[in-house]
């Protein structure tokens, strides 16, 4: 069981991750910038976290609770970074067995089966600087192989391959799982990578990751992707599924949710079609009383389900024939006294809407 | 050739090999401290290596003969354990020779252990090395070239050097007195061929190294 708590502050950038989960190949999907590489990085004992703590098989690599934190050489993590990093001064197998010799198990039968199933025998000898980007790559992943760890972290680790290497690595990849049982955390912006390569994936987006997903979940979350960059706070929420109505208005289309009626941004798709929207919680509108000659579409009326104020924002969650979750402001609870089940009318701007 | 450029060349090359070889191991050594940990008093040590930069050799010169010079504590502490008297041989050219050609040296393998990427040296960590393995593994053999630059760099300083050495080991004919230092006895005595001459030598010895650097290097490379 991997359990990673991490909170890492940067001055402009703040990872939160709190998962926990049995590792085999999971993803780590989220979009450039948004805190993946960080992550390996602590997990490694590259970066230290600020706090929090990281235990795989009950065996505590960091914790800032018991001052405990563990050197990278001791980890037993295999690393492949997003660049390969081979020792220039040492040539491919003198790269592989400086981590052999090193490891406290000595992976002689693994990395004799990956030098032949990723073939490279007939590279054995040459220079790094002589590889192709592709090959480079193999290597350091037969010499993260050899440190014999007990999870292998990939960080975008088809970054700079061509098409025809990718779809080989990939096979060699998934085989470190299922021939070696060696489990991984794969690391990628890629949505089709994710999806080959895992059955689950932990969205980071924004520096917060919570909890695993199916990977064909990452799908539908990477729509948000067109928003984290200015956001203060992103989670994978109020992703709807609906059917264009009517598209007469020369600026919004009518689609409908669940027999919900909603404007949105003008679409040019014919009618019935099925589309994915997404609706940040931080865009939408709260008032308690009814509003008139307002100059905007999309208002209607619900019923509170719940009150959140763990986070630095309240969050409550209506529904008004689908369930919204909304960011609100603290004050305006404390102020309009709001408990579950008010009713209170939502204003869902129409240019707040993001379309797939 | 006379005998006596002979001499001034063969002390040049003593002095100058000697102070090199003590300087070597410090100058990585100080290198490694000062670009590759987190040691809270290592801007001191970098201050305290780049002073013999900022001081005149001859000023140099003159705190060495105030520790060396007769009736010191530590002349007097060599004298009776040793049985030796340092000042005014060749032996104290060869420190000053050192101390004015350490900050070169350092500087030098600095520049070149900060050009390697960080990356590689963390990647050695998750390959299981610790620290004092990743600097004598990874980080040494990729400074290779800026070590021996630094070596190059300290030699030449340590031939040319004059104004500590006429200090601490004075002007001695066939002990003490290097090329510079016969340079600098024949100017004053208007022996104008010998100076020439000795200027030729001393050309002669940095061109030869500034060679052996460089085909050490191709030979690296290959």
């Amino acid at each position: 069981m991997l359990h990673l708590n991490i909170n890492k502050k940067y001055q402009q950038f703040h990872l939160n991750c709190q998962v926990s989960f049995e590792p085999s190949i999971i993803g780590v999907w989220g979009p450039s910038g948004s805190g993946k590489t960080t992550l390996l990085n602590c997990i490694s004992g590259i970066e230290t976290p600020d706090n929090g703590s990281i235990i795989i098989d009950n065996h505590i690599l960091f914790s800032s609770e018991n001052n405990t934190n563990i050197p990278p050489e001791k980890r037993r993590i295999g690393y492949v970074f997003q660049e390969p990093l081979l020792f220039p001064h040492l040539n491919v197998i003198q790269n592989i067995k400086y981590a052999q010799n090193l490891a406290p198990i000595n992976y002689e039968d693994e990395i004799s089966y990956c030098i032949s199933k990723f073939g490279i025998e007939h590279l054995l000898k040459n220079k790094v600087g002589t590889l192709s980007g592709g090959e480079q790559k193999r290597v350091a992943i037969i010499r993260a192989i050899a440190t014999s760890p007990k999870l292998l972290l990939l960080d975008e680790p088809l970054n700079g391959i061509d098409t025809n290497s990718k779809n080989q690595i990939l096979t060699y990849l998934k085989s470190i799982w299922t021939d070696l049982n060696i489990p991984i955390l794969y690391v990628s912006h890629n949505k089709d990578e994710i999806l080959t390569m895992t059955q689950y994936t932990l969205p980071i987006i924004d520096g917060i990751g919570q909890e695993l997903v199916a990977s064909s979940q990452v799908i539908n979350q990477s729509l948000l992707t067109a928003y984290t960059k200015n956001s203060q706070q992103i989670l994978p929420v109020n992703s709807l599924q609906g059917e264009i109505k009517t598209n007469v208005n020369p600026d919004l289309t009518i689609i409908s949710i669940n027999n919900l009626q909603m404007a949105i941004p003008k679409l040019n798709a014919s009618l019935k079609k099925q589309i994915r929207i997404f609706i940040p919680p931080n865009q939408i509108l709260v008032t308690l009383s009814q509003p008139k000659q307002i100059n905007t579409k999309n208002i209607y009326q619900g019923k509170i389900i719940k009150i959140d104020l763990s986070k630095n924002n309240a969050t409550i969650f209506v529904d008004i024939g689908i369930k919204l979750q909304i960011t609100v402001l603290k004050e305006f609870l404390e102020e309009s006294k709001v408990s579950i089940n008010q009713l209170l009318y939502v204003i869902v701007p129409p240019s707040a809407i993001i379309v797939s | 050739m006379y005998e006596h450029h002979f001499s001034a060349l063969q002390l040049s090359l003593l002095v100058a090999s000697s102070a090199t070889i003590l300087n070597v191991i410090p100058a990585i050594i100080s290198a490694l401290i000062i670009t590759k940990t987190k040691l809270p008093g290592k801007i001191i040590l970098d201050i305290i290596i780049s002073l013999p930069l900022a001081i005149p050799p001859v000023a140099i010169g003159f705190f060495l003969l105030q520790i060396l010079g007769n009736k010191s504590p530590l002349s007097d502490f060599l004298k009776i354990t040793l049985g030796i008297d340092i000042i005014f041989t060749w032996q104290a050219a060869a420190i000053a020779a050192a101390i004015t050609s350490f900050p070169l040296m350092v500087r030098t393998i600095i520049v070149s252990m900060n050009s390697i990427e960080e990356k590689l040296e963390s990647c050695a960590r998750t390959l299981g090395a610790n620290k004092i393995k990743v600097m004598l593994t990874i980080t040494i053999p990729l400074a290779y070239k800026g070590i021996l630059g630094g070596i190059l760099i300290g030699f030449i300083r340590s031939i040319g050097e004059f104004g500590a050495t006429i200090i601490v080991a004075g002007n001695i004919v066939g002990k003490t007195q290097t090329i510079p230092l016969a340079i600098y006895s024949n100017i004053q005595i208007g022996q104008y061929t010998d100076v020439h001459m000795l200027i030729l030598i001393s050309l002669a010895i940095t061109i030869s190294s500034l060679i052996a650097y460089n085909l050490l290097l191709r030979n690296s490379l290959k």
